[in-house]
């Protein structure tokens, strides 16, 4: 009896942590077989389109959060981490601010 | 979109060890370590950044261009000008990047230097802009001067990237990360302008977006016939041109420059798509324009062929400001 209790004992030693890593961790078997995620759901369609490049590349921006801003018909542009274009949808207030000073913004000419 | 900004990745881990580190009594902030250029003053009093600013994707196609003055001038300039490549897409994107009066005069100093190792590249497009003014102004452009021309240019522009290398590990070295951030927007830019401005197809109808031709015929007075001849002689002409442009070669250069200047370390020296991607920028932008204006010659009145002689020699002999490029 003793000899049985052992090996049962052994048994639920190795078979219950297996166990319990195995219902801790369903996640990858789950994601394997779920369906890939939606793809992201399209912009509406009065999303404010970015700055041309003309516009870019001769505007000196606003620096904000570490990264560059740059004021363009009514908001505030900035380059997202993927590389697209994002904008504030509430104005921070230091760029509020800031956009009194805008027009004092260099517009670089390179004359012909 | 060719940019990844690994390190705005790891934004919100660093933000939350750095809200972390100063609540445990840590003396600097996010703010203060991403101080914006000290000229800005105002932005340099700027608040430490809100952790949830209320931020939203915009539009994938930039706005319509209503063009102003300083758009249409950088246009017309990349029409013209293609020497140097991206090296030169970096020294125009000096000009407006905000720098601090403690910065310029690095600035000036190292965008002096660069124009010096790009000397050899600008002597030799002015040549071959000098060809071609001549060629326009007799009636007859002389293909295989041209030609020979833009062979010196595309080898002249490919030793730009190695000859700059220095002066732009110094240039990190001096921008802030943010202002680093900026120029890599505006190289980008510079880029994308340049290559809309010197595309194959050239729209010259009223409806078009505007391109070379539709700008020349305002300058000198074509008319619809004659445009149409130049269209259709264009369009024949640099199909059959011996080198094309790949935009994906430029766009590799790019990606890995950005993330190359992005990083807090930079060494130019391991960029090694930089000689290619800038010869090749020179070289397709002088066969478009020699091509165009190949199109555009046969079919100028002599006095037209005198004001487009004049406007080609007015590039040629474009000089850079003090302050510019």
């Amino acid at each position: 009896m003793n000899r049985i209790q052992t090996i049962f004992s052994r048994t639920l030693v190795v078979a219950l942590p297996l166990a319990a890593i195995a219902i801790a961790a369903p996640a990858p078997a789950r994601a394997q077989d779920a369906p890939p995620p939606p793809p992201a759901p399209a912009p509406p369609a009065d999303v404010p389109p970015p700055p041309p490049d003309a516009y870019i590349a001769t505007v000196q921006p606003e620096y904000y959060e570490g990264r560059p801003v740059y004021w363009f018909n009514g908001n505030w542009f900035f380059r997202g981490p993927g590389g697209g274009w994002n904008y504030y949808h509430t104005e921070p207030g230091f760029l509020h601010d800031r956009r009194a000073h805008w027009n004092e913004h260099a517009r670089y000419h390179y004359h012909r | 979109m060719i940019r990844m900004r690994w390190k705005w990745m790891l934004g919100p881990a660093l933000l939350t060890t750095l809200t972390m580190g100063v609540a445990c009594g840590g003396g600097s902030t996010p703010a203060a370590q991403n101080a914006p250029a000290p000229s800005a003053a105002a932005s340099a009093a700027a608040p430490a950044p809100a952790p949830t600013s209320d931020v939203a994707a915009a539009g994938t196609t930039p706005a319509a261009e209503e063009e102003d003055e300083s758009m249409a001038d950088l246009k017309a300039h990349h029409r013209h000008h293609h020497h140097g490549g991206f090296a030169m897409f970096i020294a125009m994107s000096l000009d407006s990047l905000g720098t601090t009066p403690d910065q310029d005069a690095a600035i000036v100093k190292l965008r002096d230097d660069m124009h010096a190792k790009m000397q050899p590249a600008h002597d030799a497009e002015k040549n071959v802009l000098s060809i071609l003014a001549d060629g326009v102004a007799a009636g007859r452009i002389d293909k295989g001067k041209v030609d020979a021309a833009i062979e010196k240019l595309s080898a002249a522009s490919a030793g730009v990237h190695d000859a700059i290398a220095d002066s732009l590990n110094q240039l990190h070295g001096i921008l802030t990360p943010q202002q680093r951030i900026a120029l890599v927007d505006k190289v980008e830019a510079h880029f994308n302008v340049w290559h809309h401005a010197n595309a194959e197809e050239e729209t010259t109808t009223k409806e078009g977006h505007g391109g070379h031709l539709a700008k020349l015929a305002k300058e000198v007075g074509l008319s619809p016939d004659q445009e149409e001849k130049i269209r259709a002689s264009f369009k024949t002409s640099i199909g059959k041109a011996k080198e094309h442009y790949d935009r994906g070669e430029g766009d590799a250069h790019l990606k890995a420059f950005g993330a190359a200047f992005e990083a807090d370390t930079f060494d130019s020296k391991t960029l090694t798509t930089g000689g290619p991607a800038n010869a090749h920028i020179a070289a397709w932008g002088a066969t478009r324009i020699a091509h165009f204006y190949e199109a555009v010659t046969p079919v100028l009145t002599p006095d037209q062929r005198t004001k487009v002689a004049d406007i080609i020699r007015h590039h040629a002999n474009y000089k850079r400001t003090p302050n510019g490029t």
